[in-house]
């Protein structure tokens, strides 16, 4: 890893969501060089450091490279207000994604690029809609049409199975979100056995088409873990098509190990060298190349 | 700066930055207007850092409704502070909780009490030292200080299991000693630590001077803390002991936003109790 610039500044808000106060930190370029970087996490427990400072260090070294780069919590997370949700594909957090990009945008920094993480990468697509002015996306795991338990629950033996129903009583049976929960195992489970339903697999494909047609450039970021199968699946399903006719600054970039939760230095070190790589060649040199030609 | 204000009780919440002697440390702050007393927390680092966040922070929040104040930091090289992790030691999380501390005094807490989750207890006993009678809270305290490290190969290896099934427990000083640092399920442990954590003791940190201390534990280690009690019961502390059940490991983090209200609430009563007394 660069050792990270010491007149690196950042600065530490609270900013509104609904009622709600959510917290942040904006880190400052020294260089700027008129872009911003938002650095959206999944819906996981770390405070907006993550493991291992892997969001703190990403930030700063995106900031070395002349953006304003800002990473936050979501709602019950870290310093925000708010209770905690557990993630559910239906249920985006697009709404916090599009709170951070209206407060950036109150501050002057405009044409984001979003480095998102697996649900906020999710929720980010959701968005899109209200990101008119998007300058880039890397998606790291990003859900493709199931969740982690719906992947599970497809591809899992009767042992899992077994020790699922050997806990389902009847007061869970009460509790109307434990039973949406397992209704919506059963339903995938059900899908994978009779290759009939599913969740919509389609909707990737098509936010990933609209950005290729508004000329956003991509990378997308999978281990040999998570929604990788769901994505390869996606590729031979007409998404591949859609990825070639987007310019060189689209791809992927596949890592040979499990990248879901970060679960190792190495992972987290490809991931921030990888995507400082892509910003560089993808957005940076253009930014810089056409300030130059003007 | 960043400051929250709550026009109903003119509770102010402030993120801010401290100038520590390792880099800027991140921290933050509460109090009303009306309050001479509270808390600095010291938390732990690495996976247990992001484990106990929520549940620190939800009783940060709970003494702030009780009107006492609270300072909370990241130590520098952890979370949103700056620093270099590879040079994080006891020593220098010490030096970052003195200037948290530094920052009780000037809000005008006459009295502070000092609070430690897990590898942060050893820090805030030697705090405490520092603090004559200052009430002391310890969630479950580090009685061996690198039983982390166990903990979390543990964790690594349930992590691991469907791909390798073959971490070994006992290797970690080995790769240590080879490459001065190893990964703690995606956490840098650098040497600086291991070996500053070595032959401490929270008896021995905290030194003769007496105080009110609670102990808190989480479910594992509870023969090693009532151990801890009977120790600092014996060198004249007033010693209370509270045992409560965690359902995992705090690297496996999962657990870590499940409601632990009864955990919360009792040790605020505690504190309360204490503090009103002084």
């Amino acid at each position: 890893m660069n050792q990270i610039d010491p007149t690196l500044r950042e600065e530490l808000v609270f900013f509104p969501f609904g009622e709600n106060t959510l917290a942040g930190v904006l880190t400052i370029p020294s260089n700027p060089i008129g872009r911003t970087a938002i650095v959206a996490w999944g819906a996981g427990v770390f405070p907006s450091s993550a493991r291992n400072q892997f969001r703190t260090r990403l930030a700063r070294e995106i900031a070395q490279l002349g953006y304003h780069s800002f990473r936050f919590d979501y709602p019950g997370v870290g310093e925000a207000d708010g209770h905690y949700r557990t993630p559910v594909l239906e249920q985006p957090f697009s709404k916090e994604i599009v709170a951070v990009y209206e407060w950036l945008s109150s501050q002057g920094l405009v044409r984001p690029v979003i480095i998102a993480n697996c649900f906020g990468a999710w929720s980010t697509l959701h968005a899109l809609n209200q990101l008119p002015d998007l300058a880039g996306l890397v998606a790291y795991n990003c859900p493709i049409r199931r969740d982690h338990k719906e992947i599970r629950a497809e591809e899992a033996g009767w042992r899992w199975w077994t020790d699922r129903l050997r806990h389902l009583t009847w007061r869970r049976l009460m509790n109307r979100n434990r039973r949406q929960r397992y209704a919506k195992l059963a339903k995938a489970r059900a899908s994978a056995i009779t290759g009939v339903g599913g969740t919509n697999a389609n909707f990737f494909a098509r936010k990933v088409e609209s950005l290729v047609k508004a000329g956003v450039p991509m990378l997308f970021c999978y281990g040999d873990d998570g929604f990788r199968g769901d994505y390869e699946e996606a590729l031979d399903k007409g998404l591949r098509a859609i990825l070639e006719s987007a310019g060189p600054g689209t791809g992927s970039l596949l890592l040979p190990k499990r990248i879901e939760g970060f679960p190792t230095i190495s992972v987290q070190n490809e991931l921030t060298e990888g995507t400082v790589a892509w910003l560089r060649n993808s957005i940076t040199d253009q930014v810089l190349g056409a300030a130059g030609q003007s | 700066m960043a400051l929250k204000l709550d026009d109903k009780t003119g509770a102010e919440e402030t993120l801010e930055h401290l100038e520590g002697p390792n880099g800027l440390l991140y921290a933050w702050s509460a109090r009303r207007p009306e309050t001479t007393s509270g808390i600095l927390i010291c938390s732990s680092v690495l996976g247990e850092f992001a484990s106990n966040y929520h549940r620190e922070r939800n009783f940060s929040l709970e003494l702030l409704s009780r009107g006492l104040g609270v300072v909370r930091f990241h130590y520098a090289g952890e979370g949103n502070s700056f620093g270099d992790r590879r040079h994080v030691s006891f020593e220098s999380m010490c030096d970052d909780a003195a200037v948290a501390l530094q920052k009780a005094v000037s809000l005008g807490f006459e009295t502070v009490a000092i609070m430690g989750t897990q590898l942060g207890a050893l820090v805030a006993a030697a705090i405490a030292a520092r603090t004559p009678s200052a009430p002391l809270v310890l969630w479950e305290p580090a009685v061996e200080p690198l039983s982390f490290v166990n903990d979390a190969r543990l964790a690594s290896k349930i992590t691991f299991l469907e791909r390798s099934g073959t971490a070994d427990l006992s290797q970690w000083r080995a790769d240590l000693d080879r490459d001065g640092r190893i990964d703690l399920l995606g956490h840098d442990l650098w040497t600086p630590l291991v070996q500053s954590l070595e032959n401490l003791d929270i008896s021995g940190l905290l030194g003769d001077e007496v105080r009110p201390v609670l102990i808190a534990g989480l479910g594992s280690r509870r023969t090693k803390l009532d151990s801890l009690a009977e120790d600092l019961r014996a060198r004249g502390n007033d010693v209370s002991i509270s045992h409560f059940q965690k359902p995992e490991s705090s690297w496996l983090g999962s657990g870590s936003m499940l409601n632990v209200a009864d955990l919360i609430a009792v040790t605020a009563d505690w504190l309360v109790g204490r503090l009103e007394k002084r």
